[in-house]
């Protein structure tokens, strides 16, 4: 022992290298749709977009692949976005009531993937304003920015405030110009006397620079008041006196009307004609959704066209008693009139449309609506004013992900059928204009292969989407409903109200029309996706779900209507005393049902009892599928159509596994309220941010006394795991392999299964035409009517009982195992079958190597043991290097309960980086968490986002985009270095990583001669030790003879150099 | 006999295969597990079975972790034949002859765990029968306190022997903070405390854990800045064989080292904490750097012995069966508590490691060669110890309350 202790891997300069050429972590982009967004906003000159969210992160989008990310400082909504046309910078407003300059820079130079990338161009603050409050009084005060006006010329910042008073700022410095203030008095003292009745104006509501005469402002009092404002002269130009509480404005193109908004969900046209200093009443004032009560008209546009009449475009104004709980925008145009119905809240919208000077008309080409929860565009060029499909910000949670699988480089010929199979489902949908808002130019070269994530969804749906680059753009999506009987039916599907608006009108007012394709409501939660598993090579689908169903699809370019073969498949195999207390499950249609082209339901099989699917396994070479619920698991030949094998693997003990999910939620209540508890505990007593505001002391002392107050801390008991732990017999994972499992000379078919309770199965199957030596042996047999069989050959208990995570078979070279098809199609390297094969079990506890067939452990580390953190997600990946560019190295990366990222080489399993990714709190995103192949990897930063980030030194996935600016991309002194990542939650952690990478002693990797030796740093030579203390299992051997165990055993012992006991028989 | 080997297994389980040896004669036959009968009858079967009628025997039986058993009462009878799987090995002796016991009827506990050491610990040590009786090595430890001469004497390592027995851990741990002395005045760091005792749990009947003590390592790895939750994961990782280093609360109760005073106290100077736990670790590495000062109640391998976990092979029927954990051997209850003066201020000063077994407080070493070896060493203090009390003394600017 004393002679490992100095030889350190992480004290070698060479392995350093290397692993600085295989390993780098970086989040690079976010996909989907931002969670809760705040603001929108667009620039017409540079064809840019931008969403800001609650969290204080500003998303800037152009055409496909253009995107920049920025993130304040605070983590407070964005409540209005500005750009300053044409120039790359923007003003933020946030909910503190600071206003934040923003502007696009040109990073230098820097390398990533070994290619060398000119001037990344990042969003970076540069200046922030806030307005002077007056003294002791808070957050409500009369400074407080209602609504903000950027001039054309792009000098001057009006602000409107809720005391009604209107500043300016002159840009792009943000300083006040005092002498051009204007307080509310200033107007009231213009008033005829019967209309200023002693009261304030109220706050200014809507600020509006003359689309003619610049230097002329229309000013909006929420009391109605509207007031045009010479700025230049500094008076009052012309009175509108308003009566209902006013909204919003917007001008008309020519300046010679204007168009207000109103809270009883009116909107009126005022005419602005010189010499008229004072006007009373407006052209015309409508209501129209009215005579009954209606809510207000949030928003207004009006754009002008060629044809003729002017489009108008409002949110809101619906009768407030049949329609007050629709989200609405209304687009009217002469007759036309259509009430866009959506199924989450109009944050805000523009239109895009001409804005040189000299053009005459708007001609609207589109209008772009945020929503809380998608991004909907329409077409306002092709008649019916279709919606058109969004390349990017693709709402992933338009039914909650329930589970995700990732496919990397999938096959051209597949990739060319799933989009047509996509294309076809959109079908009608498709419109002819095109994506409106193209600004900037994606420099990423395109990618060098094709990445596939699957998403499984609460409604049974599985979306496949393109996630090659930045844009994860839908593809394809699959529906498992229609498998089953369900209350709505497919078959008798209603009409799709937008093939005739015009049968809808006569029937409804408003003229509804459903938008978008964000839908939260289950119809029923049986159907939910649990596991998905794709064979790129065969183009078989396996999917499982929450009521115990496991499909088998083929993927079909025609239409077929066909039944779907029904198998039952009990896994609890007889044993008695259980009652199953969940759901029933779902009942499978008998009859034909028409599938579309894609892919087609083939085989259905059900567990019985109908629990939620756990783990899925899918050889589409042998024909067999694999799946495990919380009682046990079973093999399917779906060639064959006949169950194979189902064995429970329930403990005696274990009651809690047939209660089903609901009474498990009762079990869980306490530990939720327990957790929360924690969390609450935490944010409390947590001073991270600092707090600035006068009111800081109040909340220390609350602080504090909260912390005193925590009478009964939280404890946890110290007891091992045992055997009857509840849900000991959830199936967590299950594995096919072409191994060693009976003897040293001949491989065969093998299936591994591993549970909760620490336990792993490894049967032998027979599959007719598989395996050296064993088909042979058999010779004659026909084989066509030799079923597969499945021998129980080993049955591992781990002896700390932790769950088994994943298992994963090795070759002689210590190589994962290829997929099916790969090696029999020389698609890669045909795995060694000369030289003695290993399994590596993961357990949340430990990593483990054992030989095989003779199950004796060959290295292993223990995780928890050393840094009290527990295995969550493992893979194993191939990173490649960014210095040679044929070398690669296997390597295991896992997903701790801490929400870090733990490599390990294999089969060695010595520690090599470690990354701090996810915040630990964020149980969500760890759980969803996958991995591709190459090193790069998925997870869910809000129901709506993925982040993608690269553990590979050499691939990685992220923006590289350019935008032409009329000014240089030169980095204005001013700024501070930002982080990139949205949402607010994961910057400090960027910082630490990139620390890590900096430094090549990292903790893991390399232990400081200065730490204390057996501290958790230095965990790094306690593997180099630990072949010497192996731990035996409980290996129960079935096909072993005694004499064979026997001697297996001796040779452990000898290995050992010690004996450790008498072993009783 | 103690060659490991196997016999195919019987597959039925309603029959206990049993395999009794009696000198160099084996007999083999078998009993309904279901109805087992009573002991005096059991008895009066091997003495047939052997054919030695008027014999006094001793009877023992290896249980599934090795351990050589007594059976002499009904109830342990009961327990060796329900734990049997599949086959019950016996061993018996002439009472008069016990050449694996130690003076039998002078141990109040009646034989228990008699045979065991000799039979079933493979050091070399043990291969000659000692003369002595009621050695620490005889008993089946549940805890220990370890490394007394290297850690501050106001800290304590505990090492709790879960093995197979049914009795839990049996405590709590929780969230708090404790109060250090730092050169820049008194600060206040979070710590992790001993919440609970569960009443009759293994760690309340060592004595040795109590609630409020302050939790510092578990199994050599400091579990400052680790979370609550961290904490729990690692004792649970560890629970098979947990070492943890508290601080107690009640600090009334620590070891004293220096009783004798004089030259003995050079030989277990006061230690930092980081010292203290790379010995604690790494015992290998300091049992063969510093022999001498490294006295613990077992052997150093045994300190490894967790990586050996329980080993256990078990050839099985056909059909899944839940894999038995060894049941308990522990009818009695452990009565006596930890004392702290009764044993520790030893003349010799150097006793640095006790060990609290089920029949009693006893003061422990690893063996009588290596107590004797202390005896000698410690009255001369070794130069490098003394070097390094002196630095750590230099350096000692942070202490811990």
């Amino acid at each position: 022992m004393m002679k490992f202790r100095f030889r350190r891997q992480g004290t070698d300069p060479q392995r350093e290298k290397i692993k600085q050429e295989l390993f780098a972590f970086n989040k690079t982009v976010e996909h989907g749709f931002p969670h809760q967004p705040s603001a929108l906003a667009f620039d017409p000159k540079l064809e840019l977009m931008a969403i800001g969210t609650k969290s204080g992160a500003i998303k800037v989008y152009g055409c496909p692949g253009v995107e920049f990310t920025g993130l304040h400082s605070e983590t407070t909504a964005v409540t209005q976005i500005h750009f300053l046309p044409g120039q790359g910078r923007l003003l933020s407003l946030l909910d503190d009531n600071t206003i934040h300059l923003w502007e696009l820079v040109a990073g230098a130079p820097r390398e990533v993937g070994g290619v060398k990338k000119e001037g990344l161009i990042s969003l970076q603050e540069v200046n922030s304003y806030s307005l002077p409050g007056r003294p002791g009084i808070e957050s409500c005060s009369a400074t407080r920015v209602t609504v903000l006006l950027l001039l054309r010329s792009c000098d001057l910042l009006c602000i409107g405030t809720e005391g009604g008073g209107v500043y300016f700022l002159e840009l792009p410095r943000l300083s006040l110009k005092d002498n051009l203030t204007l307080p509310q008095d200033q107007v009231t003292q213009s008033l005829p006397d019967e209309y200023r009745c002693g009261k304030s104006l109220g706050p200014v509501e809507s600020l509006q620079e003359h689309p003619q005469q610049p230097g002329k402002i229309l000013i909006g009092y929420s009391r109605g008041l509207v007031v045009l404002w010479d700025l230049s002269t500094r008076h009052t130009e012309q009175l509108f006196l308003g009566k209902q509480q006013l909204e919003s404005l917007v001008w008309e193109r020519s300046g010679n009307l204007f168009v207000s908004s109103h809270n009883d969900g009116g909107y009126s046209v005022w005419p602005v004609t010189n010499g008229n200093a004072c006007n009373q009443q407006p052209v015309s004032s409508t209501i129209p959704y009215g005579p009954f009560p209606c809510k207000a008209i949030n928003k207004i546009l009006w754009r002008t066209t060629q044809t003729g009449s002017p489009v108008l475009l409002y949110s809101g104004g619906m009768p407030r008693a049949s329609y007050g709980d629709r989200h609405c925008l209304t687009i009217q145009q002469n007759k036309e009139h259509v009430t866009l119905d959506f199924t989450s809240r109009v944050i805000d919208f523009f239109t895009v449309h001409n804005v040189e000077q000299e053009k005459e008309f708007d001609d609207p080409s589109a209008v772009v609506v945020l929503l809380e929860e998608e991004l909907v565009v329409i077409d306002l060029q092709t008649p019916g004013w279709p919606s058109l499909p969004t390349p990017y910000l693709a709402p992933l949670h338009s039914s909650a992900i329930t589970c995700s699988f990732h496919v990397s480089s999938v096959p051209p010929k597949l990739w060319e059928r799933l989009v047509n199979a996509g294309k076809a489902q959109q079908g009608r949908q498709q419109a002819h204009g095109s994506w409106p808002i193209c600004g900037g130019k994606n420099l990423a070269l395109p990618p060098k292969q094709q990445e596939l994530l699957l998403t499984g969804h609460e409604d049974g749906t599985v979306r496949f989407w393109d996630a090659s680059g930045v844009a994860l753009t839908p593809l394809y999506k699959l529906s498992t409903a229609n498998v089953f009987h369900t209350d709505c039916d497919p078959c008798d599907e209603p009409h799709d109200p937008s093939d005739d608006p015009d049968m809808q009108q006569e029937e409804e007012w408003p003229p509804f029309r459903k938008v978008g394709c964000f839908d939260p409501y289950s119809d029923d939660p049986r159907l939910g996706i649990q596991k998905i598993s794709l064979c790129k090579y065969s183009n078989k689908l396996l999917v499982a779900g929450t009521a115990g169903q496991v499909i088998v699809l083929g993927l079909s370019d025609e239409r077929s209507d066909h039944t779907v073969d029904v198998s039952v498949v009990d896994l609890l195999q007889d044993r008695e005393g259980f009652t199953w207390k969940g759901h029933d499950r779902l009942e499978p249609r008998l009859k034909p049902a028409p599938f579309p082209p894609g892919f087609q339901p083939q085989v259905l099989v059900q567990c019985m009892p109908p629990a939620s699917v756990t783990a899925v396994a899918l050889h589409a070479e042998w024909n067999l599928i694999s799946f495990g619920t919380s009682h046990g698991f079973g093999l399917f030949d779906y060639h064959r159509r006949n169950a194979v094998l189902a064995r429970c693997t329930l403990h005696p003990n274990d009651s809690l596994a047939m209660e089903g999910p609901l009474s498990r939620v009762k079990s869980l209540k306490k530990s939720l309220r327990q957790s929360f508890r924690r969390i609450r505990k935490s944010r409390v007593s947590g001073k991270k941010r600092p707090i600035t505001t006068p009111t800081s002391k109040v909340q220390e002392a609350n602080a504090a006394l909260a912390e005193q107050e925590d009478v009964a801390p939280i404890q946890r008991r110290i007891e091992p795991r045992s055997a009857d732990d509840s849900l000991s017999g959830v199936v967590r994972c299950l594995c096919f392999a072409d191994t060693f499992l009976r003897d040293g000379t001949h491989h065969g078919a093998t299936l591994w299964a591993g549970t909760n309770s620490g336990s792993v199965y490894a049967y032998a199957l027979e599959v007719p035409g598989v395996g050296s030596g064993r088909v042979c042996e058999r010779g004659g047999a026909g084989e066509s009517s030799v079923c597969v069989e499945a021998v129980l050959g080993k049955e591992i208990q781990l002896m700390h009982r932790a769950p088994v995570v994943s298992i994963s078979v090795l070759d002689g070279r210590g190589k994962p195992l290829p997929d099916p098809y790969e090696a029999s199609q020389d698609l890669s390297i045909a795995p060694d079958m000369t030289n003695a094969h290993s399994v590596l079990i993961a357990s949340e506890e430990q990593l483990k190597v054992f030989s095989l067939p003779k199950v004796s452990a060959k290295t292993k580390f223990k995780l928890t043991a050393h840094e009290g953190c527990r295995v969550r997600k493992v893979a194993l990946v191939v990173f490649g290097s960014t210095a040679q560019e044929d070398y690669s190295e296997h390597t295991l990366v896992c997903l701790t309960n801490l929400g870090d990222m733990h490599l390990f080489n294999i089969p060695g399993l010595r520690p090599q980086v470690r990354y701090d990714c996810i915040r630990k709190e964020d149980i969500s995103g760890i759980a969803s968490c996958v991995f591709t192949k190459n090193g790069q990897g998925f997870y869910l930063i809000s129901p709506s986002e993925y982040e993608r980030f690269s553990l590979s030194a050499k691939v990685v996935t992220e923006p590289l985009c350019s935008v032409q600016l009329d000014r240089s991309l030169e980095h204005t002194p001013a700024s501070d270095g930002t982080t990139t990542q949205a949402n607010g939650t994961h910057k400090n952690q960027m910082g630490q990583a990139e620390g890590q990478t900096e430094e090549p002693p990292s903790a893991l990797s390399s232990p400081l001669m200065d730490t204390p030796l057996d501290s958790p740093l230095s965990c790094a030579d306690l593997t180099l030790d630990s072949t010497g203390e192996i731990t035996v299992e409980d290996v129960r051997d079935f096909l072993t003879t005694v004499d064979e165990a026997e001697n297996n055993l001796k040779n452990i012992k000898e290995e050992d150099g010690r004996s450790t006991g008498i072993l009783i028989n | 006999m103690n060659k490991n080997h196997r016999v195919p297994s019987n597959r039925s389980l309603s029959a206990v295969e049993v395999k009794s040896k009696f000198g160099a004669e084996f007999r083999r036959f078998s009993l309904d597990r279901s109805k087992p009968g009573r002991f005096d009858e059991f008895y009066g079967l091997l003495q047939h079975v052997h054919r030695i009628p008027n014999v006094e025997l001793l009877v023992g039986y290896a249980d599934v972790h090795g351990d050589l058993l007594p059976i002499n009462n009904d109830d342990n009878y009961h327990k060796a034949i329900s734990v049997a799987s599949p086959l019950l090995r016996l061993f018996l002796q002439r009472t008069e002859e016990a050449d694996y016991t130690f003076g039998t009827n002078s141990l109040t506990r009646k034989k228990n765990t008699v045979l065991s050491a000799v039979l079933l610990r493979p050091d070399t040590n043990r291969k000659k029968t000692p003369v002595i009786i009621s050695l620490p090595r005889d008993f089946r430890p549940v805890s220990s306190i370890i490394d007394v001469d290297i850690l501050p004497e106001t800290h304590r390592r505990v090492r709790l022997y879960k093995h197979g027995q049914e009795k839990p851990l049996g405590f709590y741990i929780r969230d708090g903070s404790s109060v250090r002395v730092t050169p820049q005045g008194l600060e206040k760091v979070p710590g992790i405390f001993i919440s609970r005792m569960v009443p009759g749990g293994l760690a309340e009947s060592t004595g040795l854990l109590a609630v409020n003590d302050e939790v510092l390592e578990v199994n050599g790895i400091e579990v400052a800045g680790k979370s609550l939750d961290q904490v729990t994961d690692m004792m649970i990782a560890n629970s098979h064989n947990l070492i943890i280093t508290v601080k107690p609360a009640n600090q009334r109760n620590n070891v004293v080292r220096s009783g004798g005073g004089g030259g003995a106290s050079g030989s277990s100077g006061r230690s930092s904490d980081s010292g203290a736990s790379y010995y604690g670790y790494s015992s290998h590495a300091a049992a063969a750097s510093m022999p001498s000062h490294i006295i613990q109640n077992f052997p150093v391998g045994e300190l490894e012995s967790d990586e050996d976990d329980e080993d256990l092979v078990i050839e099985a029927g056909g059909e899944a069966e839940p894999i038995r954990r060894a049941s308990s051997t522990y009818s009695m209850p452990s009565m006596l508590r930890y004392e702290p003066h009764l044993n520790l201020r030893i003349s010799t000063a150097s006793t640095s490691a006790l060990s609290v077994n089920t029949n009693g407080t006893l003061p422990a070493s690893g063996s009588s060669g290596s107590l004797s070896n202390a005896i000698a060493t410690s009255t001369t203090p070794s130069p490098d110890r003394v070097m390094e009390r002196r630095s750590l003394e230099e350096d000692g600017t942070v202490i811990t309350l």
